[in-house]
């Protein structure tokens, strides 16, 4: 996406410096620094993935009282906004900013008012690098499923503080739980992300997705049985690392009363609240991007418009309809862990811990390295069955051109070596 | 300074002691079924001592008791166990019969069987569903209010209301069942007994759910007569007594010739008449799991019950009689009668000098005797096991504090 | 002619002293402060704006590392083990 607008920006600047009589080598040097069309390129994007967050919330409350009413036998909303029940998201919204804020006395005020902003901006910091189709990302990383994992580890920082900080001890059980919990998952959740990086080669989040072009027998997921099962301990773990049943044990609603947001009141509430959506579908986008094909489709019906070179247009076309895919597909995954947390009870803090330990951890890297030996003896996977992308580039911080960044054409690449132009 | 007792049992871990927590849970905690309150001390997540504070909703029905006749008192029957209060209303009848000598028809007879019977179910159905709100699994509950609902249009069709009903008077039902009853009851009851298998599959077989309810909570069968457990608290820990077979016989004759089975675990299996799943190898006699599962084999039981009563009802033309109008003056004596209620033994006590009005009425309440293991049975358990083992015994606040 | 100059103004620099900046005043901010919590928060600050400078010099892994490791590991254990003792 990134790329997209700058080569906007960078149209829109040309033309305004060709108004002021400035020569096309000139403009183009120009452009190549602009830091304007920086500016506004990150207004734009920053703008927009927080609707991302924002509405992605807003629909994912829908849907979630939608299914678990559906799955309890009962309709869900069914009045506010028509007969679906559309708005009843923003009329929580509206409720939640008039609600009386509360600070509690005991609580470290300045603590407890940071806490969720801190969530909420790991949760936001997350879609940075997350590529809704292929370059419609804000910052292509060459580390982008390292990042997103670094980053997902802060969310739990916004959370611990809002236990501690709300100065009460059923506050304080969630946060300990929440720290216990989310430190332990993250090395099984890291391991299986290591599968797909590996098959690749690449941590970029966009050449991992291009690999998987084509049929939807080039998925990550299909490559054998050990990346099949990987990808089930990647989605066990997301689900735990995000805090949702059965793990959610931070907010164990029958136990802690509602865990470290029990002080919580109103638009700080429901702060904490998007971030919890925010991170669930990150995650899912992310085991999107790894195993399910990104933003391709199970029939390469688009993908001729990207590859050739036939049109702007058709490119941005195909573009677009993988950006559906990819929330499609990754929405699936959001409504997956909505099903599993309205069937399953929830799990006790110690089983939490002697799951991850002794069962994830260990078929987490028994995944790993059946992938690995897998590739080692050459076996034949299904993604041999269909022919990949034949133009498939890597996405190595194609020219990267920003002017925060100095001597960025002499970048060696820190993986392989290679220089990364 | 240091427990003598612990030194001496050579505690390891009291040299890395941390310090203790005192949390006061309840009395407007989500999982303390009403409005309990208990008093935790744990070290981390360890639940070192518990102690139960009640009283919360008392209402002083028993001595309001003293100031009503005995049909009056009924009303405050119901609101003691307001989820069974059917069977409330039975045992405060039976008491007054009893002091009367007073013998219902066995047409009546019938009859309350068929209502108490559903009342047990209904309760059990919201014993199932909130047990698995205790353990973070909402849908339960829905389902089983879903079915709950369904008893209740039963229960609004006989004597409109649906929560207190004061049905069952002394000396007989405020009135018949309607015209078509029975054959609602009978749908239901069809359409109830396959739903039971959903139930098993969503919570007494689930992984998660034996996790947290095997081998926790077990209550010895020594310590279950000693605190004086009654109902499924009891014969989860696989005591065969059950009031309904062993009971006084002025209220065991209801169920004369009547089929049924007393739920409880013989040689490490329960008795075998109806398609349920088997007893998971992690599960110990007298722990959560036992205690869920006698209540809902015993839902299998009143289906039994039911379906046997509508036959002998039906089989008797002549109408029911009227209740007492109990305007006259009361016998001199005491009488105490305990009946089996979905919780335990659910007893009433009525004493007369002699006037219209009882001189003094008791009700001894099944939930506190069941209530009262709770510090024997949450001692070094999870925090998280509190709400698992407090649902197990599945405790009604308003009949504790009454 | 106006705009070159703001084209040409070290935005390098300036996001440079920024983390810097940033850096060096949470760490007054854990010199300063007298809860053991705030002190935390105020680390993670300093952690992040110095994961801020990897990022701007190009090393997005030793960034990421850096918060993953510290931000996202060191400090929550500290924040664990404060928990865990302080009254």
């Amino acid at each position: 996406m990134g790329q997209f607008f700058n080569n906007l920006l960078q149209d829109i600047n040309a033309f305004l410096w060709g108004l002021a009589g400035y020569s096309s080598q000139e403009i183009t040097t120009l452009a190549e620094d602009s830091w304007i069309g920086y500016l506004l390129a990150a207004i734009i994007q920053a703008a927009l993935l927080l609707h991302v967050l924002a509405a992605g919330t807003v629909l994912f409350t829908w849907a979630e009282r939608k299914v678990c009413g559906r799955i309890q036998d009962r309709l869900g909303p069914t009045r506010v906004g028509g007969k679906f029940g559309w708005l009843q998201s923003i009329a929580d919204g509206i409720k939640l900013l008039c609600k009386e804020d509360l600070i509690p006395d005991e609580a470290d005020s300045l603590l407890f008012r940071i806490a969720p902003y801190l969530s909420i901006s790991a949760s936001f910091a997350a879609l940075i690098v997350l590529p809704f189709s292929d370059g419609w990302v804000a910052q292509q990383l060459n580390i982008g499923a390292f990042f997103i994992l670094a980053i997902m580890g802060l969310e739990v920082f916004g959370v611990i503080l809002a236990g501690y900080a709300s100065g009460s001890k059923w506050s304080l059980y969630g946060a300990m739980r929440e720290a216990a919990q989310v430190i332990s998952y993250e090395i099984p959740l890291a391991m299986c992300v290591v599968v797909p990086v590996l098959l690749v080669g690449s941590m970029n989040l966009g050449t991992i997705a291009n690999y998987q072009a084509g049929w939807f027998t080039n998925w990550l997921i299909f490559h054998d049985p050990f990346a099949f099962a990987t990808f089930w301990i990647y989605f066990t773990c997301g689900i735990a690392s995000v805090n949702r049943a059965p793990f959610d044990l931070a907010e164990a609603e029958s136990e802690l009363v509602a865990g470290f947001h029990t002080e919580y009141s109103g638009m700080r509430w429901s702060l904490l609240f998007m971030a919890e959506y925010g991170s669930m579908f990150t995650v899912s986008g992310l085991g999107v991007l790894l195993f399910l094909g990104a933003w391709y489709g199970p029939l390469p019906i688009f993908n001729s418009w990207t590859s050739g070179t036939e049109s702007w247009y058709l490119a941005q076309m195909a573009n677009l309809v993988g950006c559906l895919n990819f929330v499609l597909k990754s929405s699936l995954l959001v409504i997956v862990m909505i099903w599993v947390r309205w069937t399953l009870p929830r799990l006790r803090i110690d089983q939490v811990m002697t799951m991850c330990l002794k069962y994830c951890v260990p078929l987490s890297l028994i995944g790993l390295s059946g992938v690995l030996l897998w590739q080692l003896l050459a076996i034949p996977s299904l993604n041999d069955l269909a022919p990949a992308r034949s133009d498939l580039t890597e996405h190595w911080a194609e020219k990267s051109s920003s002017p925060f960044v100095k001597d960025s054409q002499e970048k060696v690449d820190l993986f392989d070596g290679r220089n990364t132009q | 300074m240091l427990d003598p007792t612990l030194i001496n049992n050579k505690n390891i871990e009291y040299d890395a002691q941390t310090n203790e927590m005192l949390i006061n849970m309840g009395p407007q905690h989500p999982s303390t079924h009403g409005v309990l309150r208990l008093i935790i001390r744990t070290d981390g997540e360890i639940v070192s001592e518990i102690q139960p504070h009640i009283g919360y909703l008392h209402r002083c029905a028993e001595k309001i008791g003293e100031h009503l006749s005995a049909r009056q008192w009924i009303p405050y029957t119901d609101r003691m166990d307001y989820l069974a209060a059917m069977n409330m209303n039975l045992g405060w009848s039976l008491t007054v019969e009893k002091l009367l000598d007073h013998q219902v028809s066995k047409k009546l007879q019938h009859l309350r069987l068929m209502i108490c019977e559903l009342g047990r179910i209904a309760s059990h159905l919201v014993g199932m569903g909130a047990y698995g709100l205790d353990l973070g699994t909402a849908s339960p509950f829905f389902y089983a209010i879903r079915e709950r609902e369904k008893i209740l249009d039963l229960f609004e069709k006989a004597c409109g209301a649906r929560l207190t009903f004061s049905y069952i008077t002394p000396g007989g039902v405020m009135a018949d069942i309607p015209e078509g009853w029975i054959d609602e009851c009978k749908a239901f009851l069809d359409y109830f007994e396959p739903i039971i298998k959903q139930y098993h599959t969503l919570l007494t077989t689930n992984a998660i759910f034996l996790k947290r309810t095997c081998n926790l909570g077990i209550l010895s069968k020594e310590k279950a007569i000693d605190y004086g457990c009654s109902g499924a608290v009891l014969r989860g820990s696989g005591i065969d007594y059950d009031l309904r077979r062993d009971g006084d016989p002025f209220y065991t004759e209801m169920y004369d010739g009547y089929d049924f089975e007393v739920i409880v675990e013989k040689e490490g299996d329960y008795p075998k008449d109806y398609p349920y799943p088997d007893v998971p190898r992690e599960a110990q006699l007298g722990d959560c799991w036992h205690r869920f599962y006698v209540r809902m084999l015993e839902v299998i039981q009143s289906i039994k019950l039911i379906r046997q009563s509508f036959e002998k009802y039906q089989s008797i033309p002549e109408p029911i009689e009227k209740p007492l109008k109990l305007q006259q003056k009361l016998p001199k004596g005491e009488i105490y009668l305990e009946t089996e209620a979905p919780r335990g033994q659910m007893g009433f006590g009525l004493f007369s000098e002699g006037d219209p009005i009882p001189w003094k009425v008791r009700a001894r309440s099944s939930c506190f005797c069941n209530l009262s293991v709770l510090p024997e049975l949450c001692r070094g358990v999870y925090l998280a096991d509190i709400p698992s083992i407090v649902g197990s015994l599945d405790i009604m606040m308003g009949e504790i504090d009454r | 002619m106006n705009s070159l100059l703001i084209a040409s103004v070290d935005w390098h620099s300036f996001f440079f002293l920024l983390f810097g900046l940033l850096a060096c005043g949470f760490a007054t901010g854990i010199i300063l402060s007298n809860d053991i919590v705030r002190m935390a928060v105020y680390l993670v600050g300093t952690l992040g704006a110095v994961a801020g400078l990897f990022f701007l010099a190009g090393a997005h892994f030793v960034g990421a590392v850096q918060l993953m490791v510290y931000v996202g590991g060191t400090v929550v254990l500290l924040l664990f083990g404060v928990m865990l003792t302080s009254q």
